[in-house]
């Protein structure tokens, strides 16, 4: 085993990989399953780099889960042609033709964007928002990810937040 | 203020500014502190304002997922306790799904699921509480709402009355209502909208589609539907309406669907509803939304909808509605012109009055216009002049004015229509009655599918019960569905001796069918396997009883004591033969070696003690190493099997004392004492299986493979497993558990055999690429063929050919350092069935990597065996369960005739379930290619070994076989409907198939051959209409260059072409000729063609680009022929005039082959995910769906006499399903 992997979340990647080769895969949707198996299958090779630490693992499932789901977005209005015209976010997309995974799907790309542009000028918050919401992680966890104290990213997160809700609301 | 960058400054400010709660003074507060800093200000300022927003991504993203995914994946997902079955309606914010709710009653429900709105944290409590005002609403006319609730994707559901009925539109058109007829359902409607506003709950969205109507005792009945569902997401809403901005798509009908759940629907929404003044929205709203109900009813278009063509904008509609009246139905709808003016035309306008103050006030004033305008009274919409008031008499006392003029006529027509609308009652009666019996048998299949057969049963037998009681005429038989159902329920447990003490142990004694018990009371008692009777009672006087057994001869019968005693007594008079003190402990389990001759004895000793069987002196000991021993299995080879209360299994031959051959088998990774203990462990007759219970409700199945007992299936129940049984021909196993449930498996027909290392070619995807860094080339991807090449070294050698059975680790090393190659973990091993099909449920990764050197070690131990849960195996169909007893099941033993199982429990009760035996049934060989009836009712099944299986009408197994030759060249057997005792084959050579051969249908002997002369230029024969006439293939036609072949019909009697036609593909696909010989039919590049054999006269009925077509099938009297698709659509064509007669949509999987009933009332198909469904083809819908134990249907055949079902999968296997249910 390489030193200084998690055993534990090892262990738990293994599984979902075990579970996935077990199945079919007829199935063409996404439920929080397929994703973090779309995301493990993207990130699963680039664990094997000795140099990769558990700290890293986190980081990483954190980025490709977000790119994952980026992704899914994007072909979903692509799919039915549904890629806004100017408009990108979902308050402005009030086309009643668009369903709630359509809306949604605005709203990450939305997200998404805003998110590379605080990263431009905030590279720690982002990476926290990244953590937080596409990692899943709790304050304590995105604490320890980061090496800054929780009451950080407690403030990080507040000023995060209504950095990217300005951003967004200024889109429209 | 220290501060290390600038946006930390800010930060700390937001911060501080945040905590002031006031607006005004945190406002001040920043101009205070930033004075002279405009840009600070400004960028603190637009931060806190944006800081009270909430924001959609505090919430978890897992709910979210969801929404993004599609909604079609659900079929067949449960919500709460519902389970849903198709999917019904859609709508912007979610979907209506038919679901099945389990508890706390059992009933078809439908299930809105509304899709959580990520952006309104608040919408689903809103939700949520308007739901359960909503649930107050107890009215005949609306559809009652059972329950709201959330689901675990975060999506919030609604439960309500399944309302099996059309759209009221749809029923009116369909119905063709007159005005009156319509303006009666209008009437309800109001009734129901009355109703709701009495307790204060606003529609908010009528329009035609929440309007559904049913049918109770032939009367059409409206159910109003989706009650105050708009009010809880109109905020979600709100802003959308306001910006105007919303496309309306130029027709009137998508802004009825598609809009569909927005907070009113236009043109159904009332002026006030676009403005979104929310508190000017009030029950007036509601009743100008009737008004335009009204008018669509009246003239079949919604208001506006002429001018709704023009509009652009939902800015543009709401200018339209705020301005303008709709035109009146009378000028909208020309026709009817003069019943609609006046009265009607009236009536609509007040409705619809644009000022909610000139609105009827109420419904009930609506209803009662309505009423009036009925019964000829004056309207109050309506200020008539005396003339009208004139008319209005003379036509309310019209029959009386005009009886004696118009006696004669208006008695006829009064008969005429009173006869007309009785048909009708009838026939909608009848419709109502046939939709609840399809719905029931939808229910019980759900119910049998669960392992619920209990309530299967009851809901199917009412069916028979009613219809035996009530049919004067001879009993009509129950529909095909019906009796499918019927036969693969088995029966329920019958209690057959109850005895007021615990029972430790059952066995049967097959030879006398008798069933032998003895538990805490000390007695031994023997009791008649199907009556129950107790002939034998003996007292043992050996304290509790934990173990029986039965000599092999079935004379003598043992019992073991906790006082450590053995006794053996006669079977046939009770009278003491022998007894011994066979161990200072309890004994607990005891048995004869097959041969007689030494006897077996486990305890709370350890060891298992051996026994000389003719004076029961101590003969040695089988080992334990010191652990403590609960179960003890003797194979009738000789072995030992018993497991102790670590979770080791330990397999011994039983007159071995050298303890050599004692196989170890860890059947639980836990080795803690007392919490894996094996329960209880059996042997097959065989001695090829065996099956060891565990604590915590684990089953483990062993397979001798090698020599060696190998697990290969691991099975999770809910509780101890505490007694297993296998039948005599080693296709099931009985298992109890300590619950009190009894369970029937099918063994697993295909198991691991053999193994290889594979690389994972699941991860050989964009990222996965072998890449040697030092030379910076990079391996194909997908190429394992690569791989392999890096490897240098492999232990043991060739793993990619053949990984032992008994090896658990690979060792590889690779041509460069690890660090060089990426993906070197990235292997599984592969299981292959014996005969050599991989199972990718099967697939294991490796438990462990560890890196050594230049290589990688794989640990593999898992060996295949991930716990299947019980449930799954009842849904795939591989067991039954059933509940009867209310304590442990101590024993479980099959009866004689290997029909019954016998549970014995600690309740002291013994229970007999009758199992339905062969309800489906194998027939043995797995090379099958197609099935076809023949005359006489026998069914051909044809083998690619060039054999044919007939079965018999009403049989199941194939009762004889026959090959076809000998004779050069591959033969095709040519199905053909006859009584003749020859059936034709065709001969394949390199040319084509260009003989034909009549082979004795007893022998299968070539008797003659039929060559085709050469120069009629024949490719092949493709079926055969009679003995005389064939359907042929002509070679291409060189000329045109394509590959298409005409065909013909050619007589060989008369050794000429009959009929010649050109066809588009080289291939004829499906092709069939329906049993009277009246049609021919194939797929010609996705067109079906109907040629009709004795002319060669052809019609296209349909063409299915891009679409393959599974099968063709003609009904029973040859009317209708069915279509297969793979896009899930059945559709059916009348064959007299080649129309369209009906598409059924299908869900879930699609379907591969199909067939008709012979009442022509159900059809049956079969799907790729491997079950039979039934539809019912009058009502379209879904009856009964069983799960076979197999995949990848292709074929399915009913028997004639309807009694088997035959299907065909694509492995080659043949099943037999009953479908005449059995006596019991």
């Amino acid at each position: 085993m390489v030193d200084g992997w998690d055993q534990e979340l090892y262990q738990q990647l293994r599984l979902v990989a075990r579970r996935f080769m077990g199945r079919e895969s007829a199935n063409h949707t996404l439920s929080p399953t397929d994703l973090f198996h779309e995301a493990f299958a993207r990130v699963q090779p680039r664990l094997l780099s000795p140099a990769i630490g558990v700290h890293d693992i986190r980081a990483l499932m954190a980025a490709t889960m977000r790119r994952v789901l980026i992704d899914h977005a994007r072909k979903k209005l692509r799919r039915h042609r549904k890629l806004p015209r100017a408009a990108t976010s979902v308050d402005q997309c009030s086309d009643p033709l668009l369903d709630q995974g359509d809306r949604l799907s605005f709203d990450l790309l939305t997200l998404d964007e805003a998110l590379r542009r605080l990263a431009d000028q905030h590279p720690t918050h982002a990476q926290l928002v990244e953590l937080k919401f596409f990692g899943n992680m709790t304050i304590p966890q995105c604490s320890q990810q980061l090496g800054i104290s929780e009451a950080t990213v407690e403030r990080h997160w507040a000023f995060s937040r209504a950095w990217l809700l300005r951003e967004l609301s200024r889109q429209s | 203020m220290s501060t290390t960058s600038p946006y930390d400054a800010v930060e700390d400010l937001l911060l501080r500014a945040m905590a002031i709660e006031d607006r005004q003074v945190r406002r001040r507060w920043a101009e205070e502190l930033l004075q002279g800093q405009p840009e600070k200000l400004a960028e603190l300022l637009s931060l806190t304002e944006a800081a009270e927003k909430p924001a959609w991504f505090d919430r978890p993203l897992k709910p979210l997922v969801h929404a993004i995914g599609d909604s079609q994946s659900r079929m067949g997902s449960r919500i709460g306790p519902y389970q849903l079955i198709e999917q019904i309606g859609a709508g912007g914010m979610g979907h209506v799904y038919l679901a099945r709710q389990s508890s706390p009653v059992q009933r078809l429900v439908a299930l809105k699921l509304l899709q959580r709105n990520p952006t309104d944290a608040h919408a689903f409590e809103r939700f949520r509480r308007e739901q359960q005002v909503l649930a107050s609403l107890e009215h005949p006319n609306i559809a009652h709402i059972f329950d709201a609730g959330s689901a675990d994707s975060g999506d919030a559901f609604l439960a309500m009355e399944y309302v099996q009925g059309s759209q009221l539109i749809d029923h009116c058109s369909a119905q063709r209502l007159g005005i009156r007829q319509r303006i009666d359902l209008m009437i309800q409607c109001c009734k129901a909208i009355q109703h709701a506003h009495q307790k204060g709950i606003i529609h908010r969205d009528i329009k035609p589609s929440n309007v559904l109507v049913t049918t109770v005792d032939g009367d059409p009945v409206v159910k109003v539907i989706d009650f105050g569902i708009a009010k809880a997401y109109q905020s979600d809403w709100g802003d959308s309406w306001r910006s105007g901005e919303v496309a309306v798509p130029g027709q009137s009908k998508s802004v009825l669907t598609q809009a569909g759940s927005t907070p009113g629907t236009p043109p159904f929404m009332s002026p006030e509803q676009y403005s979104l003044e929310g508190d000017r929205i009030d029950t007036r709203s509601d009743i100008y939304s009737l008004g335009a109900l009204l008018y669509d009813l009246l003239t079949g278009v919604p208001p506006f909808d002429t001018q709704i063509q023009q509009t652009q904008s939902l800015a543009d509609l709401r200018d339209l509605v705020q301005h303008n009246d709709p035109m009146p139905p009378s000028e909208r709808f020309p026709d009817s012109a003069k019943a609609l003016r006046g009265d009607l035309d009236a009536i609509v306008a007040k409705a619809m009055q644009r000022d909610p103050e000139r609105r009827y006030q109420t419904v009930q004033q609506l209803a009662e216009d309505l009423r009036n305008y009925l019964a000829n009274a004056p309207v109050s919409a309506h200020p008539e002049t005396t003339f009208e008031h004139l008319c209005r008499v003379a036509k309310r006392n019209r029959l009386s004015l005009g009886a004696v003029i118009l006696a004669t006529s208006g008695l006829l027509a009064g008969l005429f229509i009173a006869i007309a609308q009785r048909q009708l009652a009838v026939r909608s009666e009848r419709k109502s009655k046939q939709q609840a019996f399809a719905s029931e048998l939808l229910l019980a299949s759900m119910a049998a599918q669960d392992g619920n057969f209990t309530i299967a049963r009851q809901l199917l037998d009412r069916h028979s019960e009613a219809s035996d009681a009530s049919q004067t005429s001879p009993v009509a038989p129950m529909p095909l569905d019906w009796r499918l159902l019927r036969s693969q329920l088995p029966s329920e447990p019958v209690t057959i001796a109850q005895f007021p003490t615990k029972l430790y142990f059952g066995l049967s004694l097959p030879s006398r069918q008798e069933i032998a018990t003895a538990g805490k009371d000390s007695h031994l008692r023997i009791v008649d396997e199907t009556t129950g009777q107790l002939r034998l009672d003996i007292d043992t006087e050996q304290g509790e009883i934990n173990g029986l057994a039965i000599h092999p001869d079935g004379t003598q019968i043992a019992s073991g004591g906790d006082d450590g005693t053995v006794k053996v007594w006669d079977v046939a008079t009770g009278r003491l033969l022998h007894h011994w003190k066979a161990s200072e402990k309890q004994v607990f389990q005891l048995d004869w070696s097959s041969d007689g001759k030494l006897f077996l004895t486990a305890g709370s000793a350890t060891d298992v003690a051996v026994w000389n069987a003719l004076d029961f002196q101590f003969s040695h000991r089988l080992n334990s190493q010191g652990e403590a021993l609960e179960c003890l299995g003797v194979s009738r080879q000789g072995r030992a099997a018993y497991g102790s209360n670590m979770g080791l299994l330990r397999i011994a031959d039983i007159d071995d004392p050298s303890q050599d051959s004692i196989q170890i088998v860890a059947l639980s990774p836990s080795r803690a004492t007392n919490i894996n203990r094996c329960s209880s462990v059996v042997f097959s007759q065989s001695g090829q299986w065996l099956a060891v219970g565990l604590d915590h409700g684990n089953l483990v199945l062993l397979k001798q493979l090698e020599g060696r007992y190998q697990p290969i299936e691991r099975i999770r129940f809910s509780s101890t497993v505490s007694a297993v049984a296998f039948d005599t021909t080693e296709t099931r196993l009985a298992i109890g558990e300590s619950n009190g449930n009894v369970h029937l498996l099918q063994l697993p027909e295909r198991h691991p055999t053999q193994s290889r290392l594979r690389f994972t070619e699941f991860f050989a995807g964009e990222q996965a690429r072998f890449a040697s860094r030092s030379s910076g080339s990079i391996v194909p991807n997908n190429s394992t063929d690569a791989l392999w090449s890096l490897i240098v070294h492999a232990d043991p050698s060739d793993p990619s050919e053949e990984l032992p059975l008994q090896c658990d680790r690979v060792y590889l090393e690779f041509r460069e350092p690890l660090a060089n190659i990426v993906c070197v973990e990235n292997f599984m091993r592969e299981w292959l069935d014996d005969s050599g099909r991989p199972n990718p449920d099967w697939n294991e990764v490796p438990e462990q990597v560890t890196y050594k050197g230049d290589g990688v070690e794989l640990h593999f131990s898992n060996r295949w065996s991930g716990w299947s849960n019980s449930q799954e195996l009842i849904e795939s169909g591989r067991l039954k369960s059933w509940s009867g007893h209310d304590k442990r099941v101590a024993s479980i033993c099959w009866g004689s005739n290997g029909q019954a199982v016998h549970s014995v429990s600690e309740d002291g009760s013994t229970n007999r379930i009758h199992i339905a035996a062969g309800a489906i049934e194998r027939i043995p060989g797995n090379d099958f290619y197609d099935l076809a009836p023949i005359g006489g009712g026998e069914v051909m099944l044809m083998k690619t070994s060039e054999q044919i299986q007939l079965v018999e009408a009403g049989k199941s197994r194939a009762n004889s076989t026959i090959s076809l030759g000998p004779y050069n060249g591959t033969k095709t057997p040519l199905p053909l409907m006859s009584r003749s005792p020859y059936f034709l084959a065709k001969q394949s050579t390199s040319t084509g198939d260009r003989a034909i051969s009549r082979a004795d249908r007893r022998t299968g002997e070539i008797l003659q051959i039929d060559s085709i002369p050469p120069d009629l230029k024949i490719h092949s024969v493709v079926a055969a209409i009679d003995e005389d006439r064939f359907i042929v293939q002509f070679q291409g036609d060189g000329d045109k260059g394509k590959s298409s072949r005409p065909f013909g019909c050619w007589s060989l009697h008369n050794q000429t072409v009959l009929w010649r036609l050109s066809s588009r593909s080289e291939l004829l696909r499906n092709l069939i000729v329906s049993p009277s010989k009246k049609y021919l039919v194939f797929a010609d590049d996705r067109y079906v063609e109907l040629v009709d054999p004795r002319t060669g006269f052809k019609r296209t009925l349909g063409h299915f680009p891009e679409i393959d077509l599974n099968s063709l099938r003609f009904s029973h009297d040859e009317r209708y022929l069915l279509v297969v698709c793979e896009d899930h659509r059945i559709v059916c064509y009348r064959t007299d005039d080649g129309s369209h007669a009906w598409t059924l949509p299908m869900t879930g999987s699609p379907a591969h082959d199909a067939a008709w009933s012979k009442d022509q009332r159900t059809l049956l198909c079969v799907t790729r995910d491997g079950s039979i469904k039934t539809y019912d083809i009058a009502l379209q819908q879904l009856t009964a769906e069983i799960p076979l134990p197999t995949r990848d249907l292709i074929r399915v055949l009913i028997s004639a006499d309807e009694s088997w079902i035959y299907v065909l999968d694509r492995t080659g296997q043949v099943l037999c399903v009953r479908c005449n249910p059995l006596p019991e």
